[in-house]
């Protein structure tokens, strides 16, 4: 049976949250909260906590197994019925990130290379890590995501000297109501990390783990912001579609070495195409779980063309990518909030005679 | 008048011990009998060995009783067999004239340090080809196998895969048995185990399997042993046969094993916990398990100073990543990304290439599979002719392609640099994978850029994550992360601080030493003797 450590658990829930998070909602959070969109991940953050101490006090009531197995064991059709909701769920998460990835790509280093072209090339890196196993995605993180965190470290000795401190003040100009705002947006990508319980026991997955897990992935989206704010301004920085990428092209340490950031961006596509492999193996691993006869390695291939096709069809350009953040966020509670409640409430072992 | 005669009487049969039942022989096996009768054994063998003319059937004579000497004359060391063997058995027995069992001759006539008795013909006739002499006396159905093993074999040289600046010189030959006591002179311990098989149907090669049974993980050692007890080919004539039949995943580029000619080296992973696998004939020993570090690692870091080693290791993942991506990064930087060179350096390429009516891929392709060309002959050319040819293939293929458009001079640099990176890679194996990957990667350069350089990096980290060397996984130390590992794959910390021995191959009696940095109190002693 295929076992990861909790310090692996903790990364790829750090990776779930940071890879797609910092090309996909900066900008708005800019727009809502402008100088304090540094806050928003924090309050995001908070909330999240509460979610993830919900499914802890759940999975510790089934410490050998998953989520998806103690569902499906405990109540024959309505855990499926919760489990196959979960796998949509994930799916249009797949279709969402790899749509982001691939326009991304597109826009920025291949402009003229065929959309479809680039979705493929992720999509036959995604499925060869989700065949792989949970072992392999945990080991595909600690092979790239340390090495991006390292990059963002080091990130504010580079941008130093573009620094304008002001940018950040006045803090609360517009109230505590447009951080809630940006808080508000922002759950919706950090809640993923509450789909790891439900492919990893509790035993490697606890609370302490994906508090963890979620402190460093907000961290480093935190820092990552800030550096936007001071770097760039608030102002400048939400008209961008990608904001981060624009302030990694700020680095300039001589008349030398200025780009950088084609070098950062190839450190940080690992990292984002292992993260889509991970909801990619949840949502195998979920339909293996409605229907037991089939092996979850076995319609990887087949959920992941099905993933091409839906990316393309949900969202006719990147526009529609940026609009679904606005409402993502009512779905992304009923996942992370509202389920996890009743969970909670319902979802027990069955009492011994 | 007296007469000498000389009789061989069968030894005497002692009772098996209770409780033990005989071993009854099949039906089939009569006819792998030998006979008591030596013309009958001497018509066999001759049949055996019909057409092999290096077979020597030599008589000797004891008044009237005759023996049979048989050997193979290039095999045998002649004058042990001379002097330990035929030199006693013809004066001492000359006289004789009381009955003399196989016993006597074994222990009171024949001088050598090993005589073994067989019984059967198939292992009689293996004996001898062996290098073995084999004794056949009338009236006994044993035959007398004595140990004069020689022949002609390359000494004790310096390897000529793995020179070093600092280190023993030594280096295993042909000779399984040289090889063994190289080992044996390293590591003095009654714990070094050494299981022998016999593969090959008709080489029927000594294979050894090394391995130290207080460190070595002792369900591996039962993998691996069921692994070379499934090999089933005609013959083994290096340890890559092995290697093929016994890895992990045969389709891979990267070996999962690891092989080198000297005993230091073996005998430093052997203290590791990992085993080594010792075939005749070949000077090169498998060991496994390995990960992909190891490919940096060479002999020598543990031997100088580790300032300078680790400065020489980081110089080795530095020119790894050259060697791998060097090309495909011009190609990507020049075809697609050219806003990445800075604007002085911009403008050199362009004049460069200018003139070169092919693109950058076509131009690498060329250099690329010229200088491999210029490699692989370089091997195979004599010692005499092989500075003429390097001159030839650095100055006129290189300049004159430059000076005919073929090629611009920074793709030559570019060649030159990927030439130099692969050969700083201390293990063949692993530099000969990283050179043939480089060709994707230049192709996927060509057709999406860097991106297409991510997405080849991708897929090779997904193949290296899932790849294992007898359960323990090929990145190991990186991913999965282990701490204690990592002492000796991103530096190499000095011995007093190398107190543990990686977990991933030792996982009882993990604990090395005691760990004192030396100092003027730290002077326990113990070790005089």
């Amino acid at each position: 049976m295929e076992r990861i450590s909790e310090r692996q658990a903790m990364l790829i829930g750090a990776g779930i949250i940071f890879d797609a998070t910092l090309i996909s909602i900066p900008a708005q959070l800019l727009g809502v909260a402008h100088q304090d969109a540094w806050l928003t991940y924090l309050v995001a953050g908070v909330a999240v906590a509460a979610s993830l101490w919900l499914l802890s006090r759940v999975g510790s009531r089934f410490v050998e197994v998953d989520l998806y197995e103690a569902l499906v064991t405990r109540f024959k059709w309505v855990g499926r019925m919760v489990v196959l909701m979960y796998t949509f769920f994930v799916f249009f998460l797949v279709c969402r990130d790899l749509r982001m990835v691939s326009d991304f790509v597109n826009i920025h280093l291949l402009q003229k290379t065929p959309l479809v072209v680039i979705s493929i090339l992720v999509v036959l890196v995604v499925v060869f890590i989700a065949r792989g196993g949970v072992e392999l995605l945990a080991r595909m993180t600690e092979l790239y995501l340390p090495l991006l965190f390292f990059v963002v470290l080091i990130l504010p000795l580079l941008l130093g000297k573009e620094f304008e401190l002001r940018y950040y003040k006045p803090i609360f100009e517009h109230g505590v109501g447009d951080v809630l705002e940006g808080g508000w947006l922002a759950v919706s990508y950090v809640s993923e990390i509450a789909l790891l319980p439900f492919f990893l026991s509790h035993k490697v997955f606890r609370l302490r783990t994906g508090l963890y897990g979620m402190g460093i992935g907000v961290f480093f989206l935190t820092l990552l912001i800030a550096l936007n704010i001071v770097t760039l301004g608030p102002h400048i920085a939400s008209r961008f579609m990608y904001p981060n990428i624009e302030l990694i092209r700020q680095i300039r340490i001589t008349d030398f070495l200025d780009r950088f950031d084609i070098a950062i961006v190839s450190i940080w596509l690992p990292s984002i195409i292992t993260k889509i492999g991970y909801l990619l193996y949840i949502c195998c691993h979920g339909i293996k779980r409605v229907t037991p006869g089939m092996s979850a390695k076995q319609i990887t291939t087949a959920v992941g063309l099905v993933a091409l096709t839906c990316s393309f069809w949900f969202f006719e350009n990147s526009i529609q990518l940026i609009k679904v953040n606005y409402v993502w966020p009512v779905v992304a509670t009923l996942f992370a909030f509202v389920l996890p409640l009743l969970m909670f409430f319902f979802l027990k072992p069955k009492p011994m005679r | 008048m007296t007469r000498n005669r000389t009789r061989f009487k069968a030894d005497t049969k002692q009772p098996e011990p209770s409780g033990t039942p005989e071993p009854t022989e099949r039906p089939e096996d009569e006819g792998n009998q030998l006979s008591k009768q030596l013309l009958q054994n001497r018509e066999m063998f001759q049949e055996a060995f019909k057409n092999c003319s290096d077979v020597v059937f030599r008589e000797i004579r004891f008044g009237q009783e005759t023996a049979l000497l048989v050997f193979i004359d290039a095999l045998v060391n002649a004058s042990n067999l001379h002097d330990n063997a035929l030199r006693p058995l013809l004066q001492q027995l000359r006289g004789e004239t009381d009955e003399v069992t196989a016993l006597d001759l074994e222990e009171r006539v024949i001088t050598l340090s090993q005589v073994l008795k067989i019984r059967k013909r198939q292992e009689s006739i293996d004996a001898v080809l062996d290098g073995n002499a084999m004794l056949l006396l009338d009236g006994l159905d044993d035959a007398l196998i004595l140990n004069v093993s020689g022949g002609t074999r390359r000494g004790v040289e310096e390897p000529v895969t793995e020179a070093s600046v600092r280190g023993p010189r030594e280096g295993f030959t042909e000779s399984i048995g040289t090889n063994i006591g190289l080992l044996r002179f390293k590591i003095k311990s009654e714990h070094l185990k050494t299981v022998s098989f016999s593969i090959g149907e008709h080489t029927k090669t000594r294979v050894l399997l090394c391995y130290m049974d207080n460190l070595a993980d002792p369900a591996v050692i039962e993998e691996v042993s069921k692994r070379l007890d499934g090999i089933e080919i005609d013959g083994v004539l290096e340890s890559a046969y092995i290697e093929e039949f016994i890895e992990d995943e045969p389709y891979s580029p990267f070996p999962q094993m690891q092989y080198t000619e000297r005993p230091d080296t073996v005998a430093a992973l052997l203290l590791e916990g990992r085993f080594a696998i010792f075939v005749d004939g070949t000077p090169f020993v498998l060991m496994a398990p390995i990960s992909f570090w190891q490919f940096f690692q060479a002999s020598e870091d543990y031997y100088e100073r580790y300032f300078i080693a680790n400065l020489i290791r980081w110089l080795r993942y530095a020119f790894v990543f050259i060697a791998l991506y060097l090309p495909a990064l011009y190609i990507a930087i020049t075809t697609y990304h050219q806003d990445m060179l800075p604007t002085s350096l911009l403008l050199s390429v362009a004049t460069a290439r200018e003139s070169i009516p092919f693109p950058a891929i076509v131009e690498a392709l060329i250099m690329e599979t010229a200088f491999e060309a210029l490699r692989e002959a370089g091997i195979r050319l004599p010692k005499t002719v092989g500075q003429a040819v390097s001159i030839l293939g650095a100055l006129v293929i290189g300049q004159a392609a430059v000076q005919a458009g073929i090629v611009s001079a920074p793709m030559v640099i570019i060649v030159s640099m990927t030439g130099i990176a692969s050969f700083t890679i201390p293990r063949f194996n692993g530099a000969i994978a990283i050179r043939m990957l480089r060709f994707p990667m230049m192709v996927m350069a060509s057709a999406f850029g860097v991106f297409g350089i991510v997405i080849g990096t991708l897929l090779l980290s997904v193949h290296l994550c899932g790849l294992r060397s007898f359960g323990v996984p090929y990145l190991s130390g990186i991913a999965p992360l282990k701490l204690n590992e990592l002492k000796d794959i991103l530096i190499r910390v000095p011995w007093w601080k190398s107190v543990l021995r990686p977990s991933s191959y030792s996982k009882a009696n993990r604990k090395r030493m005691r760990g004192l940095k030396p100092s003027p109190e730290n002077r326990t002693g113990g070790n005089r003797e």
